[in-house]
């Protein structure tokens, strides 16, 4: 700058010391690139991190697309498909025993001994349906199972080929590495070929004479010993063999034989489709010559008479699905991107068909943040509203750095706090005989996503109270002498000059708030149920008592216990990535509300 | 409003609207204290409940043990008659409580009866837990392996439970070094950009992507430096699960706070400083280095405390480059060379609170450790975060430009 300036200057000032020169820079320049170069760290970082997510990552689609391609090739989508309906069947079962404990328990409600209970629920009529219904479909179940059992054994064989496969190759690799002049045997290689001779020799198809000298060679082979061509390719030859015998063992799969096996008996499907369905219309009659003597049950059993219907109903609709199912069906890449986006399934290491979907983790995170965004905001904003324009000068040179304090409380000890504490609280607080009127009460598990919700909502509000109140803070004075001059109470003026003018930086602060809230990871690990579901929306407002996983918690949870570079490993990577995208992409948001709505002239 | 006997012209008049201002402003006060209430029960419960743990009735009043010991497996001896009494009045008072449920409505003199035994039982079980509580022997794995001969299983009831005995002392050395070595990286490549960003930039593109990849970094979520360590640290540079790797990933999440906070404080110095000296004929380097740092120093290293607190409080971005759940050896054992220090796991404070809170039972052996555990950690970092906010309210009372 003003250094090399002076160099350049034609006048130059006899007092002027000489500086050194280094590459034609002088050691101001050199001095400034320096802290210039370091000033990029941040960059590069960025840089670093997007880089490592992706090289981490990157083999994910791959590998989940051909996990897929195999899921359909082996037949085990057609037994999903089978399973539908059990899983219906199973389901309406469930419905029955529901509706079965909900009866014994109105029954002891009424004052019914244990004897007049069981006296009702085992008469031969209540006998029929609650028994009957379940044991109609055992032929299903039995079908459904077989049908299972052969997909799975299709696939697994397929699984043990590819590794074979990978073994085998690798020994070409290795004969290819010894035939090389340029090898040597380590000391690995003396041991492994030392046993291979010694295995060779006992091979019963040699001639006696050759085995002899296999062994004398095995014999002869000590740590110094010098081996030659000849033991190279001896060596060779043995590993050759042994891979040889490796490949033997690969029984190939060819999916189109195989998938006989599982797509076959169509028609004996149908046929017990349609058994399952007189017998249960036979079982759903009897219902009604069942005395409950209770207008709810009988309620219920009217639902559940319908929802049999329904039942009924799909079965040719599933028939149609089956026979169009087609296993020459290609999977596209952009299908293994959608099952990872907007699967709802998370399942791993499971002994069928492993899902790697994101929805149950996301939709857990909104969740969560939700929760935590309905209490952080009022409480965060409100706060920083208070502390600016109410609060006197004592109050705030308190309140502030407390604020700051509880910014600094580490998460890890707020989620200890929530198991030990809070979540108990929570569900003892749900078992209290005064709020049974509210409908989700009482809560069974003390570890939810209102649990988490509350802790990470203790957390956004520092944020939110700072930035929130740094926006208020920046509003020039005479906004506000101007409106207390106009007339207006201090209220009104927070409420219509302040507050709307500094709408932009307020709202910033919540985005900013949600972005800690969504990233956070110890609270929800510790505190929110870890349950890979996606949570029952149709429950209202009972769903934020249910326990749910989130994209941070799956990460802190199953990173420790995954095989580097499969395909679970790569898809807890691909998480990460969207969860560093989802913090850009607010990070930035917050920057642009800021700048495209501020009411203040720059 | 209506006229009442001529009031103060400048009273103020009860009105709707100063009801609603009068509310408001509840409302809002309301807000921040529940704030401050809620956050000063959760000091409250952790420093209660770890004091326990941490400190003594007797001389020398700290639990010097619990602070210096490793964490071992806790070998609990109850006399067994109490055990087994205690076990069968429970079940008693299960099945009373049961029996009593069953009853229905109508029979009140019986319910009433159960309840009568219920709470006869219930004192039973508190006098008879007194006396096992002072009965019972308790070792932790070290004085249980150095025990003659253990206990008879004939007298005594036998139960352990992992990580409740001994102390956390490796974990709380394990934390310091991890936070001295990540602090000391973060504060020179941090206070480095920072020198350039106030003293040589100049607005332009650069400038412009250099501050919004500040922003982006401090909003990354913790998991994803973790995950970013591990990816590059731990298995690109093959460095492993170690001391190393903790201290970059560590500083690079300290990195925003600390460049942030070093520039404010540079730029808070007078221009006439820096104009004085270049008037003088000093170079831009000599300026900075006599007369920009020595004054911007004390607001760096307060602002930087408050970096220290967040990262020694974090604990997603050590959980798979640096802490280990368990180790035998403090850092300095064991070593072959000298290089093995940085390539160690270590313990870590918030690593072995998450371990023992999530991983074992909750009950009354355990709660010490998990409690004093917490108690430790929130006092060390608590205590970093007040010393940073009262030095910057002191430093800026002393250097009012």
């Amino acid at each position: 700058m003003a250094a090399s300036s002076k160099q350049t200057d034609p006048n130059k000032p006899a007092f002027s010391k000489r500086r050194a020169l280094f590459l034609g820079k002088d050691s101001d320049s050199i001095i400034k690139t320096f802290f210039g170069s370091n000033a990029m760290v941040a960059i590069v970082i960025l840089a670093l991190i997007t880089i490592f997510l992706f090289k981490e990552g990157a083999g994910f689609m791959g590998l989940y697309h051909k996990s897929l391609e195999e899921y359909r090739l082996s037949g085990l989508e057609y037994v999903d498909i089978l399973k539908e309906k059990r899983e219906d069947y199973t389901e309406l079962t469930r419905y029955l025993n529901d509706v079965k404990s909900d009866w014994i328990n109105e029954l002891k409600a009424s004052g019914s001994s244990q004897a007049e209970i069981s006296k009702a629920i085992f008469n031969p009529e209540a006998k029929a349906l609650f028994l009957g219904y379940m044991r109609a479909g055992s032929d299903l179940k039995k079908f459904v199972k077989t049908k299972m059992d052969v997909a799975i054994e299709i696939r697994d064989q397929h699984t043990t080929n590819e590794n074979l496969r990978e073994t085998v190759e690798n020994y070409t690799q290795r004969i290819a590495e010894i035939q090389s002049t340029s090898y040597t045997f380590s000391k690995e290689d003396r041991a492994k070929y030392t046993l291979l001779l010694r295995d060779h020799s006992r091979d019963n198809s040699l001639p006696s004479e050759e085995a002899q000298r296999f062994l004398k060679e095995a014999d002869s082979i000590t740590p110094e010993k010098a081996l030659d061509q000849a033991d190279r390719e001896t060596f060779a030859m043995l590993l050759g063999l042994e891979a040889e015998k490796i490949e033997a063992t690969i029984k190939p799969v060819d999916f189109n034989t195989t998938i006989k096996g599982v797509i076959d008996e169509q028609a004996r499907y149908a046929e017990i489709l349609d058994a399952l369905e007189v017998s249960l219309t036979e079982v759903v009659a009897t219902a009604d010559a069942v005395q409950f003597n209770s207008p709810a049950i009988e309620e219920r059993i009217a639902t559940f008479k319908e929802l049999n219907q329904k039942f009924f109903s799909n079965i040719d609709a599933h028939k149609a699905k089956l026979a169009n199912w087609d296993q020459s069906a290609p999977v596209s890449i952009f299908q293994a991107a959608s099952a990872f986006l907007t699967g709802k399934d998370w399942v791993t290491a499971s002994d069928q068909q492993d899902w790697y979907g994101l929805m149950p983790l996301l939709s857990g995170s909104l969740l969560i943040s939700a929760i935590a965004l309905v209490f952080a905001i009022p409480f965060g904003v409100g706060a920083a509203i208070y502390v600016n324009q109410i609060a006197g000068p004592a109050e705030r040179n308190f309140i502030k750095p407390y604020v700051e304090f509880i910014s600094a409380i580490p998460s890890v000890v707020i989620g200890f706090f929530g198991v030990v504490v809070f979540g108990e609280f929570i569900r003892w607080f749900s078992q209290l005989d005064g709020f049974q009127w509210v409908p989700f009460f009482p809560i069974q598990e003390r570890l939810n996503a209102f649990t988490a919700g509350c802790l990470l909502a203790l957390m956004a509000i520092p944020t939110i109270f700072t930035l929130a109140e740094d926006a208020i803070n920046n509003i020039p004075r005479h906004f506000k002498e101007a409106s207390l001059a106009m007339g207006a109470t201090p209220l009104q003026t927070t409420m219509r000059v302040i507050v709307p003018t500094a709408l932009s930086g307020i709202i910033s602060a919540i985005m900013l708030g949600f972005g800690r809230v969504i990233g956070e990871t110890m609270v929800v690990l510790l505190c929110a149920g870890n349950r890979i579901k996606i949570p029952d929306f149709t429950e209202g407002p009972g769903v934020f008592f249910e326990p749910v996983h989130t994209m941070t918690g799956i990460i802190a949870q199953e990173m420790g216990e995954v095989v580097q570079g499969s395909l679970h490993y790569r898809a807890l990577f691909m998480v990460g990535i969207v969860l560093f995208f989802i913090s850009l992409i607010i990070n930035y948001t917050a920057q642009w509300v800021v700048k495209r709505f501020s009411k203040l002239g720059d | 409003m209506s006229a009442q006997k001529a009031p103060h012209p400048f009273s103020k008049r009860k009105s709707r609207q100063a009801a609603f201002e009068s509310f408001t402003t509840l409302f809002f006060r309301l807000a921040t204290y529940a704030v401050i209430i809620a956050a000063g029960y959760i000091f409250f419960n952790i420093a209660y409940n770890g004091s326990k743990a941490v400190f003594m009735t007797k001389a020398p009043f700290i639990n010097i043990a619990f602070l210096t010991q490793k964490p071992q497996t806790l070998h609990v001896y109850e006399p067994k008659e109490i055990y087994d009494e205690l076990a069968s009045i429970k079940a008693e008072i299960l099945s009373s409580k049961a029996k009593k449920a069953a009853l229905g409505s109508g029979a009140k003199t019986e319910a009433a009866a159960y309840s009568s035994q219920i709470e006869t039982l219930e004192e039973r079980y508190e006098t008879l837990d007194e006396e096992r509580k002072e009965g019972r022997l308790m070792y932790s794995d070290s004085e249980y392996r150095a025990l003659p001969e253990p206990p008879s299983e004939e007298l005594y009831a036998y139960n352990n439970y992992a990580y409740s005995g001994g102390g956390i002392g490796p974990a709380i050395i394990g934390t310091c070094l991890l936070v001295a070595g990540s602090i000391a990286i973060a504060l020179t490549l941090g206070v480095l950009c920072a020198v350039y960003l106030s003293e040589y930039s100049r607005p332009g593109r650069v400038l412009q992507l250099i501050r919004l990849s500040i922003l982006n970094l401090s909003g990354v979520p913790s998991i994803v430096f973790g995950l970013f360590g591990f990816g590059m640290f731990v298995l690109f540079f093959g460095w492993g699960v170690s001391m190393i790797a903790g201290w970059f990933t560590l500083a690079i999440m300290a990195l925003p706070v600390i460049i942030t906070a070093s520039e404010e404080s540079m730029r808070a110095i007078p221009k006439g400083f820096r104009e004085g000296s270049l008037a003088l004929g000093a170079s831009k380097w000599t300026t900075i280095r006599t007369n920009v740092l020595p004054y911007a120093l004390p607001g760096i290293l307060t602002s930087s405390i408050m970096g220290i607190a967040r990262v020694a409080g974090e604990t997603a971005p050590i959980m798979f480059t640096a802490a280990f759940a368990l180790r035998d050896q403090l850092p300095w054992e064991g070593l072959t060379k000298p290089t093995d220090f940085f390539f160690q796991g270590v313990m870590a404070l918030p690593y072995h609170i998450y371990v023992v809170s999530a991983k074992i039972p909750q009950n009354e052996y355990t709660r010490n450790m998990q409690y004093g555990a917490a108690f430790v950690f929130l006092f060390i970092v608590g205590f970093f975060a007040l010393s940073s906010i009262i030095l910057r309210v002191k430093i800026r009372k002393k250097y009012k430009w």
